[in-house]
């Protein structure tokens, strides 16, 4: 059988180059997030600084292996590639450990304020981290479920969302930052249900990834703002 | 009250010291000028060390100076840029 006939028969070519240019636009975004802020890190090795990137170096991947998985789905047909089924699974492992470090540093990005006085405890609280993230991803990858993954990275959200309320009434606990944190959240999840076919219309996918990669746009404007713009003003 | 001095903050000083001394001090008037206990100023001291934002340099006479590195000048240059982000992304 030619190559071109183990391929469906109805390519959906549109859909995957919708998520190509999706994925190219946010991978993009956080790459150059992950690059303006490698001196502000390095000069100061400041905790917060290292989570706050590490959300987007994380979404960054999140999103490459979203793309594989999406392109295995899309592209392979099972009936002809028996080993396709064995891909799925490892595709889905890797999205699940990435977004789960996503999820994990946002929660670290917005927690880092109350634990980073304990310097001892945070190289052990970074490595288990990923130990969280390997464990959760591996049940992903074993139930084989996109719902699991979300379930997982809700409660991992929830969690640290009681964990960053403060205990006295300030004027604004809900801040412009954790609203990003927030929607960065929410369109992720929205993201992952795309990957179940029928819960999210095909007609509605394009405005969300409008809006998705507007958030992240959004974000790379303001550290862009906060990090460059005075310094060329002063030159 | 006066608002205690963050981490940021207190390595800002240090090398701001060190920038204004010429780039040459000895560690007891840093730590003097620091205003910060000797405990703390001995943390603070080898984190800018370790970090490689100071070093320390001896004379011919086998005393201890302490410079800032370009990583120093840089962190001087870029301090209030970098506090402006963590403040926007409340880090």
């Amino acid at each position: 059988m030619p190559p071109h006939m183990m391929f469906k028969q109805m390519i959906p070519l549109e859909i995957l180059a919708t998520e190509i240019i999706y994925f190219i636009l946010v991978f993009c975004v956080c790459i150059f997030i992950y690059y303006k802020t490698r001196d502000a890190y390095n000069l100061t090795k400041h905790q917060g600084i290292f989570h706050f990137r590490n959300i987007f170096l994380y979404f960054a991947l999140a999103y490459a292996f979203r793309l594989l998985h999406i392109s295995i789905i899309l592209l392979l047909d099972p009936r002809m590639f028996q080993n396709i089924r064995a891909l799925q699974p490892i595709s889905l492992l890797l999205v699940g450990y990435f977004s789960t470090m996503a999820v994990l540093s946002v929660a670290m990005a917005a927690l880092i304020k109350k634990i980073k006085n304990h310097k001892d405890g945070l190289h052990t609280l970074n490595n288990s981290l990923h130990i969280v993230a390997i464990i959760l991803a591996v049940i992903v990858a074993l139930t084989r479920s996109h719902h699991v993954l979300i379930l997982v990275l809700s409660v991992v959200f929830i969690v640290s969302i009681i964990f960053s309320i403060p205990k006295k009434k300030t004027k604004g606990i809900i801040s412009q930052n954790k609203i990003t944190y927030l929607l960065l959240f929410i369109f992720w999840i929205l993201n992952i249900l795309t990957l179940t076919k029928g819960v999210i219309p095909q007609e509605l996918k394009i405005p969300l990834y409008v809006i998705s990669a507007a958030i992240f746009l959004w974000i790379f404007i303001r550290v862009r703002k906060r990090l460059f713009s005075n310094a060329k003003k002063k030159r | 009250m006066p608002k205690k001095r963050d981490r940021l903050e207190i390595i800002y000083t240090i090398l701001k010291i060190i920038h204004n001394h010429d780039n040459s001090i000895k560690p007891t008037p840093l730590l003097r000028y620091t205003n910060v206990s000797s405990q703390s100023f001995l943390e603070y001291y080898n984190e800018l060390l370790d970090k490689e934002l100071i070093r320390e340099e001896y004379d011919k006479k086998k005393k201890k100076y302490i410079t800032l590195t370009d990583k120093g000048f840089s962190f001087l240059e870029k301090y209030k840029l970098i506090l402006g982000f963590i403040e926007e992304f409340e880090l």
